[in-house]
């Protein structure tokens, strides 16, 4: 009986060692880069609003700062679109209305010695407004100088010094708009007013300021000016104003950065509410921005000695700052506003989150996609006096400028919960995925997405296997999730290894009833790779087709070649030839791994051969690369294009979309272009496809159609040329891999290049024709023949033999050797991973 | 048992529930679709490549390492308990490697089998060609090394403590009789000492598993082929989160750990009942 409880207790500690875990090189992997867990963000919000929007605001809004919420208005410091005319306005949220409380209009004609006026900061209260009004103007002594004798040549001398204009560049400047006003009615220039305004910029600025107080009706209470008291006199000095505030006793708080050459301080000054000069302050560590605090003490926000902000009161007797911080330490970078007593309000790319004194964490108070808006629009918020939060929204549609503001109603978070939840999880929400998740929730009622993300937004690479283990292990242990959307290139493999473990439906039913896409259209080759045994796992949004290019007469016109080749090749063109630019070993090693993978591994059998010549000529080849790229070293990219014409440089790298990039290297060449393509083992054109955005659906999912509906909101499909336009833009090289797509890039890049225009490559003139059929054709050929992604190695295979490969590259061990220890690593790895 | 509840708690908790989550999930697909497969995972990892090269160089480890381990550390013991001069001091020196972290361990056998380390500047030196002890065969003689290292001394301890408890009467009779030194080792320490052979296999053999931390920060996810043991194998899939291999890997090694404990627990019982019954 003894034995046989010892026994079972050593099978039970035995099986203990199991799960011993992975240990993590990095320690200091637990945070990324801002300081965030990079486990999973999927924390409840506290609590649920509706949105309430004001939509259509005035110009001056759009182009406005210094947006404050006060009472139950948005006051603001707003411009026209000409910049002419400065303001500081007040938009009822009542009356949905604005009111001018005071306006500068400055005459663009305006001589520099006219004097002319900006508004910098202000304050309001519930009765009055306080700002700063800062008069400029060029010394008047400008106006005794005689530039009467000045002629065209002294003009064009001082652009060709000065800005490093060429004639014809001078000749195009003049004729623009901006010199419209000095041009003659015969077609002349006035010169000498046109070299006066080049002397008023080397001018010294007579600089005035002023506090002005007024009504809320804009009836002027106070003016005082106060020029000598803040500006430090010191020659050289210049004066930024930053921010003002009131307190409750209605003293006037300055905040500016006086600096010059010698220092760069941050200062406060008080005036009470006479503008008569009290305290004041200065330091030289960065101050943002006061807080009105609900005491109605003024606080500052700067930052300690580790670099975290902190809010500090602010004594308008003493003219100190609180040696305690309040608060702690937290990131108040995109605002903080003081909620209660003892409470803030402060904003991120999650939401708003309620700060309490004394407590070490903040809880989020409320997320942006509850409420479906956009947390990369939120530009400012504040608390309205019945304690409402309101948000001012800045963002582009249609490349415009748009503002508005979002009042916040609180109400029962069971009518967020009462709707099908979807959820997705991404290693990073990106803005047009959030864009489109807020769109789809809009427009659905029924449904609302919540993100999972795992804040990798690209910087922390060296750490990014341990987002993946973080995203892998909520997937299994997760099972809510009913999308998965990663955006990087390295996703491929890991939606492959999805897929393989079952966490994937088949979206290709999906596929064949949208209506937004015909499923025949869809270019199979690059369709072909997101399958696993025969379903399609995932989705792309857009990808990128990327490849070599080589001059004809060196390469060939077919597609595709072996590192043997190319080291010939670049071998007869001299010693001091290089292959391509900017590309390191690793990189030519990653990439023509990704293109030869099937032809050292197969993946069914789980069996492996890299130890052959194929294998030892690939590193061979990359040995030629360097080991990093020293941007700093000029000469290492100097003078290219003259160098590629001579083919010193033997390929340029592209997306082959790119027809600039063709057209140049022709030219230089004075030869056709052929997409060669990495060098590589097999049958294969040497280019490779980059996703740009993978969605999958999980087999947890359990409305999988509504899930399928976010996915396809994400996919761009033009209709025509003009909402190819829309979508796309007209440069971009990303593409969804349907042919008719592909047929209306053509077009519009066709479009680019209606007539012949001159680009320039260094001292290289490059006339840019019109695309050829031939250069179509070609483009299409590449495209329609790409099979190997980029990224398609797993990780495990392509780190063993980077490892292996620098024993080589530092000359400790021979490229057979390499092959031999490479081949035995990578063998345990395809088998365990079967 | 109210008093022992607590401990039988916290046993259940720890080992017996989890216990029964590793022999679950080597009865699933994976841990996303948990669809029972009845013993296909058991086949799919008794004749996976990679498991049963783990388990051979597993194997051969602790048949070369555990039984210098035992033997070596019987040996020192013995000399230990002799009238040497320092030997105080020398059976603390040899406690030391236990205190050691792994991380230090790793360092500097690093810098003396590495390919530019000592040994091999040694050997350079001497015009003959260096050795890759970690990415070659060679890798087992290090893997040894510093288990013996790391070993050695606990075990010394132990045996110490063993030899000590030997009558001494029983040896001093044995003299009077005429009994040499190796007939008094056989016949009365060895059998004295038995009970604690047993005991330090199968703590050696134990230790023998979790040589993997020092192979692990030598060699990395997938070292050399000879390097790679059964913990990689477990490791690895654990990272890649097949955990149904990662189980079913764990039963199997429990079950051979099992036999392998009964048949050391019968060969104390034929070497040393007689023992125990005094």
């Amino acid at each position: 009986m003894k034995k046989t409880l010892c026994l079972l207790l050593a099978a039970i500690m035995m099986l203990s060692l199991a799960a011993c875990g992975k240990k993590n090189k990095d320690n200091n992997s637990s945070n990324s880069a801002d300081g965030s867990n990079n486990a999973s963000v999927a924390i409840e919000a506290e609590h649920y609003f509706e949105p309430e929007y004001y939509e259509n605001m005035p110009e001056e809004m759009v182009n406005s700062s210094s947006q404050k919420f006060y009472g139950q208005s948005m006051y603001y410091i707003g411009n026209n679109d000409e910049y002419t005319t400065t303001g500081i306005y007040e938009y009822s949220l009542e009356n949905k209305s604005v009111k001018t409380l005071a306006e500068i209009y400055n005459d663009p004609s305006a001589d520099p010695t006219d004097e002319k006026g900006n508004i910098e900061q202000y304050a309001v209260s519930d009765d009055k407004v306080v700002y700063v009004y800062r008069t400029y103007q060029t010394d008047p002594a400008l106006n005794d100088m005689d530039f009467s004798a000045t002629t065209e040549a002294d003009v064009y001398n001082y652009f060709i010094n000065n800005w490093g204009y060429d004639t014809e560049m001078v000749k195009s400047e003049l004729d623009s708009e901006y010199y419209s006003s000095y041009k003659n009615a015969d077609g002349t220039f006035d010169y000498p007013g046109i070299y006066r305004k080049f002397a008023a910029s080397d001018f010294p600025i007579i600089e005035k300021y002023y506090i002005i107080e007024k009504d809320l009706n804009g009836n002027e209470i106070l003016t005082s000016e106060l020029s000598d008291i803040m500006v430090d006199q010191i020659e050289g000095s210049y004066c930024r104003i930053l921010d003002m505030a009131l307190d409750s006793s209605e003293n006037i708080y300055l905040l500016y950065n006086s600096y010059g050459n010698e220092y760069d301080d941050y200062c406060i000054k008080v005036f009470d509410k006479d503008g008569n000069p009290g305290a004041e302050y200065r330091q030289q560590e960065y101050i943002e921005k006061f807080y009105k605090l609900t005491d109605g003490k003024i606080a500052i926000a700067d930052y300690n000695d580790a670099g975290n902000s902190e809010l500090r009161v602010f004594d308008a007797q003493t003219g100190t700052v609180s040696e305690e911080a309040m608060y702690g330490e937290t990131y108040f970078s995109y605002g903080v506003v003081p909620f209660d007593t003892n409470k803030l309000l402060t904003m991120d790319s999650v939401g708003l989150n309620l700060v309490t004194d004394g407590e070490k964490e903040s809880k989020l108070y409320m997320k942006w996609l509850d409420s479906n808006i956009l947390g990369g629009n939120v530009y400012t918020f504040g608390l309205l006096d019945d304690g409402r939060v309101a948000l001012y929204l800045n963002h582009f549609v249609n490349d415009k400028s748009v503002s508005e503001i979002v009042v916040l109603n609180e109400t029962d978070k069971e009518k967020l919960l009462s709707k099908t939840q979807i959820r997705v999880a991404t290693l990073y929400l990106n803005a047009d995925f959030e864009q489109a998740i807020v769109d789809f929730n809009k427009k659905n009622n029924d449904y609302h997405i919540d993100v999972v993300s795992f804040n990798y937004n690209g910087d922390d690479y060296d750490n990014y296997n341990t987002y993946m283990d973080n995203f892998l292990l909520s997937l299994a242990t997760d099972n809510t999730i009913d999308i998965i959307a990663l955006n990087d290139s390295s996703a491929y493999n890991h939606v492959i290894n999805f897929a393989q473990k079952g966490l994937l439906i088949d979206l290709n039913p999906f596929i064949e009833k949208d209506s937004k896409i015909d499923s025949a259209d869809l270019v199979e080759n690059l369709m072909d790779p997101l399958k696993y045994d025969g379903k399609q796992v995932a989705m792309p949004s857009e990808l990128i087709v990327s490849t070599l290019i080589g001059k004809k007469s060196d390469v060939g016109d077919k597609m595709g070649w072996d590192p043997k080749t190319a080291t010939e090749i670049l071998k007869s063109k001299g010693d001091d030839a290089i292959f391509m630019l900017y590309t390191t070993r690793d990189e030519i090693l990653e990439r023509s791994m990704a293109l030869a993978y099937n032809t050292f591994v197969n993946v069914e059998k789980g069996s492996c051969d890299f130890d052959n010549d194929t294998f030892i000529q690939a590193l061979e080849f990359s040995k030629t690369f360097p080991e990093e790229i020293n941007w700093e070293d000029e000469s290492y990219s100097a003078n290219e294009p003259e160098r590629v014409s001579k083919g010193k440089i033997l390929t340029g790298s592209l997306t082959v979309s790119d027809f600039d990039v063709i057209q140049q290297y022709q030219t230089v060449w004075n030869d056709e272009a052929t997409y060669i393509g990495y060098p590589s083992a097999g049958d294969n054109n040497g280019a490779l496809i980059w996703y740009e955005g993978l969605y999958g659906i999980t087999k947890n999912c359990e409305d999988p159609e509504a899930a399928w509906s976010l996915i396809s909101s994400m996919i761009k499909i033009p209709k025509d040329k003009a909402e190819y336009r829309d979508m796309y833009g007209v440069y971009n090289f990303y593409i969804f891999p349907s042919k008719k797509c592909i047929d209306l890039y053509l077009e519009v890049a066709s479009e680019n290049y209606t007539e012949d225009y001159t680009n320039y490559w260094d001292s290289f003139e490059i006339p840019m024709k019109p695309l050829t059929e031939d250069m179509k054709q070609k483009y299409k050929d590449c495209v329609f023949g790409t099979t190997a992604v980029a990224g398609s190695v797993p990780k495990g295979v392509m780190d063993i033999i980077k490892e292996e490969a620098s024993s080589y590259y530092s000359g400790q061990k021979s490229a057979e050797e390499v092959a031999k220890i490479v081949q035995s690593r990578v063998k345990i790895y395809l088998s365990e991973t079967r | 048992m109210a008093f022992l509840s607590p401990s039988v708690l916290g046993v259940a908790i720890f080992f017996v529930l989890p216990l029964f989550v590793v022999i679950y999930f080597s009865f699933v697909d994976n841990p996303i679709s948990k669809q029972y497969v009845g013993f296909d995972n058991y086949v799919n990892v008794a004749t996976n490549m990679a498991f049963n090269m783990a388990a051979k160089n597993t194997f051969i480890f602790s048949v070369i390492a555990v039984p210098l381990a035992v033997v070596l550390g019987l040996l020192l013991a013995l000399l230990l308990s002799t009238d040497l001069p320092l030997h105080s001091f020398l059976r603390s020196s040899y406690l030391t490697p236990l205190m050691v972290p792994s991380a230090s361990v790793v360092l500097v056998f690093t810098v003396i089998f590495s390919y530019n380390g000592v040994i091999n500047k040694f050997l350079q030196a001497q015009e003959k060609d260096p050795i890759d002890f970690f990415k070659s065969s060679a890798g087992l003689i290090v893997i040894v090394t510093i288990f013996l290292w790391k070993n050695l001394g606990y075990n010394m301890i132990l045996y110490l403590a063993a030899l000590g408890s030997i009558p001494a009467d029983l040896i001093d009779a044995a003299k009077l009789d005429g009994a040499g030194k190796w007939k008094i080792f056989c016949e009365i320490k060895l059998r004295y000492v038995a009970p604690m052979i047993v005991f330090t296999t199968i703590f050696s053999l134990i230790n023998s598993f979790k040589i993997f931390r020092e192979v692990y920060l030598l060699t990395g996810d997938y070292p050399f082929e000879t390097l790679y043991m059964l913990q990689h194998y477990m490791n690895n899939t654990f990272s890649s989160g097949d955990y149904q291999k990662l189980s079913t890997a764990a039963v199997l090694m429990c079950i051979v750990m099992c036999i392998i404990t009964v048949v050391l627990f019968k060969l104390e019982d034929k070497y040393a009942s007689d023992l125990e019954a005094e």
